[in-house]
This record gives structure tokens, C-alpha cells and sequence, in this order.
């Protein structure tokens, strides 16, 4: 049964508070012993973006073009082929849609939508629409510090005229043009200090200078030089973010100390995440161990082995405002549902030895993750709400 | 202190170019938005992970400096550092951190954190001790917490007044539409207005009734949802205080010595003495997620669409008598029962009162949903009939 044909292309109406876009990976997995596994991606297409949009309180007409859109998708063609000799009009053409913040505009089909109708001229729609042909090499941000082709590097240098200070920021890079905007830090080498650029925006060609206006935790002396990195570069993309130089984060490897001084390696070769989720959480431990088969009655347990307790976690992000969610999901995104990250959960689970002090190469400083699937969904203006899903591994 | 009297107190309806003063008795407005705080994993916890500005994540204690304030790497001992969480909205200047063994330092300045808040200054305010490895993880602050609205901005508008030809058919009519060409001929269009000094921009009526009885004036009761925040301007305060003679004149109000009530005698009921008339209206505002260049506009802060639902007039009336209509004598869903008032004023014209005679008629043709009868001593026997009509 299909409705009445509006003739319209594309999706007229925005989607209601409470639509979320949810992600998934395609992963092969390997295991080894004690706890020990490796993932990798099936493929360019294996991370996935399904959006589940909400129309609320539709009127008659807004409900039949959603409707008539989504079906004319399917609408039967007669067969034309083309030179080659293929149908040229039998495939499913994706059509442009422009997805709620922060997504950028992409290619989606919709297999999946319903119409109700609660009132005289009020309808809800709901559809479900999949990203297609998004490919994990859009995605360039690092997952560790190794990818300094995607920097910039700058000298950072402060002059005082008539007690006015001003910074003078030189793009020191070859070839890497730096955009900085209300949310990018500069990071002080070998420090956590950093100054939060107040002017904006800035688009500062490889060799140019330009004054600039911050802020930070300092009092700056006008003889302050520093040469820094910023990942805020014309080169920084994403799969489904937009404008992925919004999100600016700490251009460093992270310093850490291993407990106990068996391994000196003083800073992590995984990226961070240190955004905290919502303070209720709810954590199931079932250690792993073996168990004998003799028969059912008689049972016999032993213990697994290194790395017993590692855990999946389903974590809530609620209540974030745009940078802080956009961040969140580039950051997710940016691992590709398979890549590990560190994660310091929470204060009553930073013990993290799993191996007795001699065994020398598995000491952790934090625990490591992979987040195959995570849902976002926006809740109201600048109210975002991020589940994601953490599985540990080694 | 300055209370503002009733007559400088003007609420006013706008929509579609006409201004309607209402001849109000009381008026109340009131907007409110659900919040909730946003709270995050040991958003109060203070790890210090190390000494210094982030060299090294290696925690080595260091004996304190009476007032001396230093720089700590937050996070766990060990690495890696981690910011102070985004739930606080900031640790205001000197903001105590309590560790165990009655042990405390302070803030130095106020922070508002941003996701970046790695390193942050303290001091002491007593020297010559130290924080171990254990106590260093575990100090707890008070913060300012960071809110976040769930939904839009939505209010109440109630308002008492006087009835007139003016306001009758514009402002206080649900089911009436104020474009005859509108189609689905259903009007949805908001109204907007003010009261006093606060204009508010998206208002909505959902219910309207008044009341009818011999030689008495009628007074009505109507309820506007507001969706959207209150301005304050002074503008309309000086409009008001330089124009508002006309619109003090005498108006023509409606009154229950002419008004007539037809369809009783259906009813069996001839002389009522009291009519009630309500008609009510659910409606669902549509808020929209706005995309791309919108995301920083003031879009999807007021609703693109207020529904409407359900539409209900009930009347009720009050007299002599009944007929008893809710029977079974083949009638198992309420027997109809077609009821109009007709509205008029005092219907006089004098040096201060210009008479408008008929101002509006309200029907009701619908099914009695309730009769009752009640007598007391030294009283008359009264019968009371409700009326309901699902207008849509």
C-alpha cells in the first residue's frame, strides 16, 4: 500500500528531539591465551551510522511528503539498460541527507520507517536511515601520537607593548596550514599547560604569523617562547563528524609511571579517553576461570590464568553540550570500533596489575578499551546523550 | 520597594494586527523549564597524580609552604592525567580540598573547567607536612554544578475578565479560524502578548469557560500555554501610561439579564438559574533538532508546531427541573441534546456606555452526561444537566 505521491525529493522536515544516530563495527576477532586478543575491521565499509529520526506532531501533508519520499525510493522503473548492458535504474539510489549536529551531510537509504497517526492531523514519523559507502579511510585522526603527517607545528612567542600583551603564533610546519576556533588549546611542550585561543577564527598558512588572543591557567612573562604541536590542520577529516577541527585535544603522548619501576616506559603509546561518564553505572564481574568436566555433579575450578577480569561495560554519557559530544564521538569514531584506548574508569579501579610484580611486560598504568557500538542521541537543544559500550582488552 | 497597581498592570493579546486590552479582573503568567544536573564519576574527587605542571607522572610528596601555591597534575597516581570533569561549573577561588587525616589545600583562583583543566593551582594554608601517595588520591571539594534543559521553555497564562465583543471572537475562540482560507481549515496560529512589562511571544489557548446567571454580570476564565522565555521591555510602559484613555472608557460586557439560553425547554427546565460553559483543547508542542548552520541559532528552542487534540465543549445548567435523559429506554449511549447561548450585554446606551446588544453565541450540541437533583430544607428542589460535545 503506498500513499499518495507528493512528488518530493528529499526529506522536507526536520526530525524531533530524541532521533539518535547509532554506530556499529564489523569486526573479526582473534584470542589467544590469557585473555590476550587482536581485532581488526572487515573491511573499509565495517563502521556503521544508522539514524533512528523522530517527526513528532505532523500535519497531514508533512506526514504524506515523509512518507511519499521514503516510498518513492522504491518506486518500480521499467528496466533500462545502459551501454554496457546493465540495468542502469534497478539499484536503490542513496539520496543526500543532511543529519542533526555534529554530523556532516551523507549518503543514506531508508528500509525501515512507520507512520502513526494519534490525532486529526497530527502524525508521527519514525525512519531509520543508513549511511552508505562511508569509508573508514575518511577517517584521518590518530589513534596514537605517531601521526605527526596530520600536525602542525607552531613557535608561540609573547611581546608586551605599553604593558598590552600580545601572542604571536608562527605556523612553523611546511605544509600544513593550522585553523584554530573558540575550542582549540595550544599545549606547552612537555607540559599540561595549556592556553585557550579567545580570538578566532584563525587560518594561519604554513610560514605565516599571526597576533592572537588567549587565555590560560598562567600569568604569561613577555619572554615566553615555546615551539608546540596542534592537530587543528586543514588535513583533519572525519567519516561522519563535521568540522573535526573543533575538537582539539592534547597533541602529546600521555605521561604515565609504571608502578614498581619494572618497565621505565614513561608515556602511553594509546590515546586517552578522559571524558567522565554520568555517575551511575552498574558493573557485573564474572571472572574468568576454568572448570572441570568430569561430570555434571562434581566440579572442579581452577584458576584462569593472567588477565582474568576483563570487563564490557555500557557506559552513559548523559546531559553533554555540542563540543563535548561532538569530541566524545569523533573520539569514538576516530578507533573505528576496534582500535584500544586507555580509560581510567574510576577511582576504585585503578589497580591495575594484572600479573604478580615479576612477570615484567605486563604491568598497566590504566586500562585499555575497544567500543565496537555506541548510540547517540540529542535530547534537547545543546543536551546530548552518548551510550557507548567499552570492552576491555590487553 | 515598588508594587505596581492594577491599572498599571495591562494585559494585552496581539495577533494578526488587532490589539485587544482585556478587561481582566486578574491575570497570571508563569514559565518554567525542566533542568536536570548534570552529575559525572567522581566529579568532586581531586587526584593529585603529580607535583608541577606535567614533566612526569611520577607522584613524589613534597612538604607544603604556609600560603605558597604550587602547580599538581591531576589524575591517578601513575598516570594518566585526567581533567577536571565538565559536570562542575566551577570551583570558586579558595574552595577547600578535604583529604584523609584531616589534612586540606586550597584552590588558588577560580576555575571553570573545559575539558582541559589538567593542571591547576593550590596552596596550603598551614606549612611543614605532606600528603602520601593514598592520601594524595583522595581529596573530595564542593563545586558549582553545571545544569542542562531537557525540554523547551513552556508556561501558564490564567487570566479572569469580563467578556466583550472584541476579544470573543479573536482571542478566546478555539475552534474559530482566523484565516478563512486556512486549510485544513484548523487555526493552530499562536497569539502573542503581554502583561505589564513581560512580553510573551508564543501563547496558545486551551481552555475557556464562563458563567451565566440572572442579573449578573458574566465573568470568564481562559488558560493559554506559553511556550517560549518572558521578555521584559520598558517600551510598553510608556505606551501605556501616555495612551490608555480610550481603552479605560466603559465597555459593553456580557450579562446575564438578557442573555438567553435556548433548547430547555427539550430539557424540561424553564427557569435556570445558573449556566456554566467550558471548552477545552489538548494540544502537543513539535520541537525540531536544528542541523547544520542552525545548531548555534535559537532554533529548536520554541516548538515549529502546537498541535491540536482533542476539543471539548461541556455546558451545564442549573434549574427548576429535568427530564431524565440518561435512560435505557433505547438509549444505551446518552441521549443528544442541542443547547445556545446567546450572549448579550446590559443593552442600554448612555454618556459612558455605548451598547454593542448581541455580542456571541456559544452552542453545545452534544449528549447529557450527568443530572442531579439536590434540596435542602427550607429550599426549592434544583435540577443540574451536563452537556458534552467532541468538537474534534
Amino acid at each position: 500500500m503506498e500513499i499518495n505521491d507528493t512528488n518530493i525529493n528529499e526529506i522536507t522536515e526536520l526530525p524531533s528531539y530524541g532521533s539518535s544516530a547509532k554506530f556499529s563495527a564489523i569486526l573479526d576477532s582473534a584470542n589467544f591465551g590469557d585473555n590476550w586478543s587482536s581485532r581488526s575491521i572487515k573491511g573499509i565499509n565495517g563502521l556503521n551510522m544508522t539514524l533512528d529520526l523522530n517527526f513528532n506532531e505532523l500535519t497531514d501533508l508533512q506526514s504524506q511528503n515523509l512518507i511519499s519520499f521514503f516510498q518513492s525510493q522504491f518506486y518500480y522503473e521499467v528496466q533500462n539498460y545502459s551501454n554496457d548492458g546493465s540495468f542502469s535504474n534497478k539499484r536503490l539510489t542513496p539520496f543526500d541527507y543532511q543529519p542533526f549536529y555534529p554530523y556532516k551531510k551523507n549518503k543514506f537509504t531508508c528500509l525501515n520507517f512507520n507512520h502513526n497517526k494519534s490525532y486529526d492531523n497530527v502524525n508521527f514519523v519514525s525512519a531509520s536511515l543508513n549511511c552508505i559507502g562511508a569509508s573508514t579511510l575518511s577517517s584521518v585522526e590518530p589513534n596514537n601520537f605517531d601521526f605527526q603527517n596530520l600536525s602542525a607545528t607552531y613557535n608561540f612567542q609573547v611581546f608586551e607593548i605599553l604593558h598590552l600583551k600580545f601572542v604571536i603564533l608562527t605556523n612553523t610546519s611546511e605544509n600544513n596550514t593550522i585553523y584554530l576556533n573558540q575550542y582549540s588549546h595550544l599545549y606547552v611542550p612537555n607540559s599540561y599547560i595549556n592556553y585557550r585561543v579567545l580570538s578566532f577564527p584563525h587560518v594561519i598558512p604554513p610560514g605565516d604569523a599571526q597576533n592572537i588572543v588567549i587565555e590560560g591557567e598562567d600569568n604569561l612573562s613577555s619572554s615566553d617562547s615555546f615551539d608546540g604541536i596542534t592537530y587543528n590542520t586543514q588535513l583533519r577529516n572525519s567519516i561522519y563528524i563535521d568540522n573535526p577541527n573543533d575538537y582539539c585535544f592534547y597533541p602529546y603522548a600521555h605521561k604515565c609511571n609504571f608502578q614498581g619501576g619494572i618497565n621505565l616506559q614513561d608515556s602511553l603509546t594509546e590515546r586517552v579517553f578522559d571524558f567522565r561518564p554520568s555517575n551511575i553505572f552498574s558493573l557485573s564481574h564474572a571472572p574468568k576461570h576454568k572448570q572441570s568436566t568430569v561430570n555434571d555433579f562434581y566440579k572442579k575450578y581452577s584458576k584462569y590464568g593472567l588477565n582474568p577480569s576483563l570487563n564490557n561495560i555500557t557506559l552513559e554519557f548523559n546531559m553533554r553540550k555540542n563540543i563535548e559530544a561532538k569530541k566524545i564521538l569523533l573520539f569514538l569514531e576516530s578507533h573505528l570500533g576496534y582500535k584500544k584506548f586507555a580509560f581510567n574508569f574510576q577511582k576504585d579501579y585503578n589497580n591495575f596489575n594484572y600479573a604478580p610484580s615479576n612477570a615484567t611486560s605486563l604491568n598497566k598504568v590504566a586500562p585499555t578499551f575497544f567500543c565496537p557500538e555506541w548510540t547517540h542521541t540529542v535530547v534537547y537543544k545543546d543536551n546530548h546523550t552518548i551510550s557507548a559500550t567499552f570492552i576491555e582488552c590487553l | 520597594m515598588k508594587f505596581l497597581p492594577y491599572e498599571d498592570v495591562p494585559l494585552v493579546l496581539y495577533k494578526d494586527g488587532k490589539t485587544e486590552l482585556v478587561f481582566a479582573e486578574s491575570a497570571s503568567l508563569s514559565v518554567s523549564q525542566p533542568l536536570e544536573t548534570n552529575k559525572q564519576l567522581d566529579e568532586n574527587l581531586l587526584q593529585i597524580c603529580a607535583y608541577g605542571t606535567g614533566s612526569t607522572a611520577f607522584y613524589e610528596s613534597q612538604t607544603f609552604v604556609e600560603n605558597e601555591s604550587f602547580s599538581v597534575l591531576l589524575g591517578p597516581s601513575g598516570g594518566p592525567p585526567q581533567p577536571l570533569s565538565t559536570s562542575i561549573y566551577k570551583i570558586a577561588d579558595a574552595t577547600k580540598i578535604t583529604f584523609p587525616n584531616n589534612k586540606h589545600l586550597y584552590f588558588t583562583g577560580s576555575i571553570w573547567p573545559n575539558g582541559h583543566n589538567y593542571v591547576v593551582d593550590l596552596y596550603a594554608k598551614s606549612g611543614g607536612w605532606e600528603l602520601t601517595t593514598g592520601e594524595a588520591q583522595s581529596g573530595y571539594f564542593e563545586s558549582l554544578a553545571e545544569y542542562s534543559a531537557s525540554n523547551g521553555i513552556k508556561g501558564t497564562l490564567d487570566v479572569n475578565f469580563y467578556t466583550d465583543t472584541g476579544n470573543l471572537s479573536s482571542f478566546f475562540n478555539i475552534t474559530g479560524l482566523s484565516d478563512l482560507t486556512e486549510y485544513p481549515p484548523i487555526d493552530e496560529d499562536p497569539i502573542f502578548g503581554s502583561l505589564g512589562d513581560f512580553i510573551f511571544l508564543q501563547a496558545y489557548l486551551t481552555s475557556f469557560n464562563f458563567s451565566l446567571s440572572p442579573n449578573s454580570i458574566s465573568q470568564a476564565s481562559a488558560s493559554f500555554d506559553i511556550y517560549g522565555d518572558l521578555v521584559k521591555s520598558d517600551l510598553l510602559k510608556n505606551f501605556w501610561t501616555n495612551g490608555m484613555e480610550d481603552y479605560y472608557k466603559n465597555k459593553s460586557i456580557a450579562h446575564g439579564q438578557y442573555s438567553t439560553i435556548s433548547g430547555l425547554s427539550a430539557l424540561d427546565l424553564e427557569h435556570p438559574i445558573s449556566f456554566n460553559y467550558n471548552i477545552s483543547v489538548d494540544r502537543s508542542p513539535r520541537y525540531v533538532v536544528p542541523t547544520g548552520e542552525l545548531k548555534d541559532s535559537t532554533d529548536g528552542i520554541l516548538p515549529a508546531r502546537v498541535s491540536k487534540k482533542s476539543t471539548t465543549i461541556t455546558m451545564s445548567i442549573e434549574g427548576e427541573n429535568f427530564d431524565p435523559e440518561i435512560t435505557f429506554d433505547g438509549h444505551y449511549h446518552g441521549r443528544g441534546a442541542n443547547l445556545t447561548a446567546n450572549i448579550f450585554d446590559l443593552s442600554y446606551t448612555g454618556v459612558d456606555y455605548d451598547s454593542a446588544g448581541f455580542m456571541h453565541s456559544f452552542a453545545c450540541s452534544g449528549i447529557v452526561t450527568s443530572e442531579s437533583l439536590s434540596v435542602s430544607s427550607d429550599g426549592y428542589l434544583n435540577g443540574t444537566i451536563s452537556v458534552m460535545q467532541s468538537v474534534r
